[in-house]
């Protein structure tokens, strides 16, 4: 009977083995970017990774125009379960080839049916990509403008990666940023330094701008030049974040049972109108929610207030304090406030719209830095007095005695 | 005698300064640890790993031109998307420059799905394990039927019986 059973279970986990419910293959590098001239030779690889259970048969197939510069050491490729494997291969460059990009695709692929276990029924395949960068005659570059917004006040930087795709080196690039306003008017205007670039290099020059703006959006005007070539470059950022702040709640004519109008003032910080603007306040008794009432929709000027008007039916409501929520949406953002409402018979205060304004971050580099000159200066005084004064008075009370 | 005495004294106060510099030296200096130099890795998540730090940047220029700064003064995990970088601490100093790589990988993985199934039809559960955004081609019978965009750690259900991953 024992036997019965330690067969049935070998059978069983025989049959789980080989029935397969997972399929997986990797590949790296993802992608390989190479300079490469007509008529050059170069040896590469890369790796197979098989993370399942199972061995698996794989093909490897080249699509590109290039696919007759390609030679493999194999292209039949068993793999063990959980093994990684290195594939070798050689490209021969023709010896005539348009300047740019030449994009080769190399694909591993699962040979169905086959391996020591059963495929799942589909297979899987990966490619690895192999961008040949042939130089372009002369002097070229390719450039992208990057900028890292920043609050108002505070530093925008304009960074342009610029990459040297001709045969000659880039002796001197550098770059001239004009900043406007959303009404097209020139606000600042900002240069960069010098960069040399090695032909097949990428370097980065970066542009500094302080932002003493209001809020809003603004667009930067890039012309990079690189010897005697020039390349323009546009793009909108943001200074600041569109920020709708709630500055005071007022419940006038309240008495608890009744309608409370609630008169909300809100702050536009940003620089330029927001439309479709509308609170909306979560009341909640401890954690349950009591009530969530909204304000119509309305439009808020450049850089000031308006008032929201809004109404909660107090009936049943008991006197007490009040956890609330009050979002003010505008599109797809929105603020939110955290605020208490204080409910007596005849008013409702708001408690909570003080801010408490935190310290900047001061780091302990300070501290350490401090404690370091201390220590230095200690040092210092000790190694004076000694070596100066007392060393020198001990010397000539020395001499006096001889 | 008294020479004597003085000489213990010079001996004394240098070797105090000299024991006082190295504690400095040893206990406030920024000094990283991991990753190792020229490093390559197939995991998008880096350790880094530092001592007297007030704050780490990462970039992938080794003029640090539009570096990342992170206030850290621990060890800290960081996700880094496949390329090479330049990394480096600040402390009461500097520390040197070290130059890491992550190495990008295209990992498809299928599983059959419990879903939508019948008879006629099989549907598969499409993860992508690797590090890249994937492009994924399907095929029925060698004919591509469909495409999809799969982020790193993502999956879909896809009828199919080839599936091919590419680097977006």
């Amino acid at each position: 009977m024992k036997e019965r059973l330690f067969r049935f279970l070998l059978i069983g986990i025989l049959l789980l083995s080989v029935i397969a419910t997972a399929s997986g293959l990797g590949i790296t590098p993802g992608r390989k970017i190479i300079d490469l001239s007509p008529g050059q030779e170069k040896e590469l690889s890369f790796k197979i990774i098989n993370s399942e259970d199972r061995a698996l048969n794989l093909r490897v197939i080249v699509n590109g125009d290039l696919n007759n510069s390609f030679s493999f050491d194999q292209k039949e490729i068993s793999i063990n379960p959980k093994e990684e494997k290195d594939i070798n291969y050689k490209i021969n460059m023709p010896s005539e080839l348009t300047p740019g990009n030449h994009i080769q695709e190399i694909m591993v692929v699962e040979v169905p049916d086959s391996g020591a276990g059963k495929a799942i029924g589909a297979i899987v395949g990966v490619i690895t990509q192999v961008y040949l960068m042939v130089p372009y005659p002369g002097k070229y570059a390719e450039v992208e403008l990057k900028i890292e917004s920043a609050e108002a006040e505070q530093e925008v930087s304009f960074f342009m990666p610029i990459t040297n795709l001709g045969q000659e080196d880039i002796k001197e690039a550098s770059a001239g940023i004009e900043v406007y306003n959303s009404k097209g008017e020139k606000i600042a205007v900002v240069s960069t330094d010098n960069s040399y670039i090695k032909t097949g290099e990428k370097k980065e020059i970066v542009g500094n701008w302080k932002a003493d703006v209001t809020p809003g959006v603004y667009t930067a005007k890039a012309t990079v030049n690189y010897d005697g070539e020039t390349i323009n470059l546009e793009k909108e950022f943001n200074i600041g974040e569109k920020v709708l702040e709630l500055v005071d709640v007022n419940v006038k004519s309240f008495s608890l049972g009744g309608i409370a109008k609630f008169e909300m003032s809100v702050q536009n910080k940003w620089g330029e109108e927001l439309k479709n603007v509308y609170s909306e306040t979560s009341v909640y008794d401890g954690d349950k929610l009591l009530i969530d009432f909204k304000s119509p929709t309305y439009d808020i000027p450049a850089l000031s207030n308006n008032t929201f008007f809004s109404y909660w039916d107090t009936e049943g409501l008991e006197k007490g304090t009040y956890n609330a929520s009050v979002y003010l949406r505008y599109g797809e953002k929105f603020s939110k406030k955290n605020v208490q409402f204080k409910v007596s018979s005849d008013k409702i205060e708001t408690i909570g719209l003080g801010y408490v304004i935190y310290g900047g971050n001061t780091s302990s580099g300070d501290s350490k830095v401090k404690l370091l000159v201390i220590i230095i200066i200690v040092l210092v005084i000790l190694n004076l007095l000694w070596f100066v004064i007392f060393r020198r008075k001990m010397g000539e009370r020395n001499k006096v005695r001889d | 005698m008294e020479k004597n005495w003085i000489y213990i004294l010079d001996f004394s106060i240098i070797s105090a300064t000299a024991i006082a510099f190295l504690f400095i030296f040893n206990n406030m200096a920024p000094m990283i640890i991991a990753p190792l130099n020229e490093e390559e890795t197939l995991s998008s998540t880096v350790l880094f790993e530092f001592k007297n730090a007030d704050y780490i940047l990462i970039d992938d220029n080794l003029e640090f031109t539009s570096p990342e700064k992170i206030f850290v003064e621990d060890n800290i995990l960081i996700n880094l998307e496949p390329g090479t970088y330049y990394w480096k601490i600040k402390g009461i100093t500097e520390s040197e420059i070290r130059k890491f790589t992550v190495i990008s990988r295209v990992d498809l993985r299928l599983r059959k799905s419990e879903e939508n199934n019948s008879e006629e039809s099989q549907f598969y559960e499409v993860v992508n394990a690797g590090n890249e955004v994937l492009n994924v081609d399907v095929y029925e019978d060698d004919n591509i039927t469909g495409m999809f965009l799969l982020n790193p750690e993502e999956s879909e259900n896809s009828l199919g019986n080839k599936f091919i991953g590419v680097k977006a």
